[in-house]
């Protein structure tokens, strides 16, 4: 291929929204002509990069938009530390199955004591509760 | 929470409990931990609500189940949330000692140790 085709190619490519095939398609041609690959597997090969780069970019935009405190991931957990965890629920979980069956994981830490009184809600202490509208309609709601 | 009651304020709230009704799983870290007023309460159900058997829901909390009224205000809304929240759910006890506790006892064994 001349170089002036291919940079038209790579603009159509780049309008397609097809960014990292843009990118990668002089040099993995290059390499396809020298190593005697067929027009097939260049173009598989060039795709998988595109959704390899896809799949890498949704996972970094999801983990920035999640704003985690900080990050930690179930390799980095010392579960040495954790006497009791049910570690055949903790591999079942990490499939993520449950979000697609919407599902709820409830992680169940300890009790605080129930007098100390740096958890209790400042309003628990009110007597008389207004009646109010958001109480029946999220009872609606259900 | 917060931004649920700012919302509501702004009258966007509807659009923000449909946000966060779509997204594939929610996570409430350390509920209870830092107690809501009455009407972030009531916003927290309602989010709840239309996540319903449609979107996942991670709970970490150091509550009883005994103790989530008192968090939540309403028993008989409480009791409601709960028998949606733990259907079908996974739970996972976690009844260690605080890791964080550990190390820092641990460290501090460490220092003294040195000083000797």
């Amino acid at each position: 291929m001349k170089t002036p085709s291919f940079a038209e190619l790579k603009e159509n490519l780049k309008e397609l929204k097809l960014s990292t095939m843009a990118r990668e398609v002089e040099s993995h041609e290059r390499q396809a002509r020298e190593s005697g690959v067929g027009y097939d597997d260049f173009l598989l090969d060039l795709t998988i990069a595109e959704l390899q780069m896809r799949t890498e970019k949704r996972l970094t935009r999801r983990i920035r938009e999640a704003k985690f405190p900080l990050l930690k991931t179930l390799e980095g957990f010392d579960y040495d530390a954790a006497s009791g965890l049910d570690l055949r629920l903790i591999r079942e979980l990490s499939g993520c199955d449950y979000t697609r069956e919407g599902r709820n994981v409830l992680f169940r830490g300890p009790q605080r004591h129930r007098q100390d009184p740096s958890w209790r809600p400042a309003w628990v202490s009110r007597p008389a509760r207004t009646t109010s509208g958001p109480v029946s309609s999220a009872a609606t709601a259900w | 929470v917060n931004e649920l009651i700012e919302a509501r304020e702004e009258k966007a709230l509807q659009r923000l409990i449909q946000r966060y009704a779509r997204y594939d799983l929610l996570i409430l870290d350390e509920l209870g931990y830092i107690p809501f007023s009455r009407e972030g309460a009531e916003l927290l159900f309602q989010v709840l609500a239309e996540r319903h058997e449609k979107g996942s829901v991670i709970i970490t909390t150091n509550l009883g189940f005994a103790d989530w009224t008192q968090v939540f205000g309403d028993p008989v809304m409480t009791a409601a949330l709960l028998d949606r929240l733990t259907h079908r759910a996974h739970i996972v006890n976690c009844q260690w000692e605080s890791y964080r506790l550990k190390q820092s006892l641990k460290s501090k064994e460490h220092r003294s140790e040195e000083r000797k």
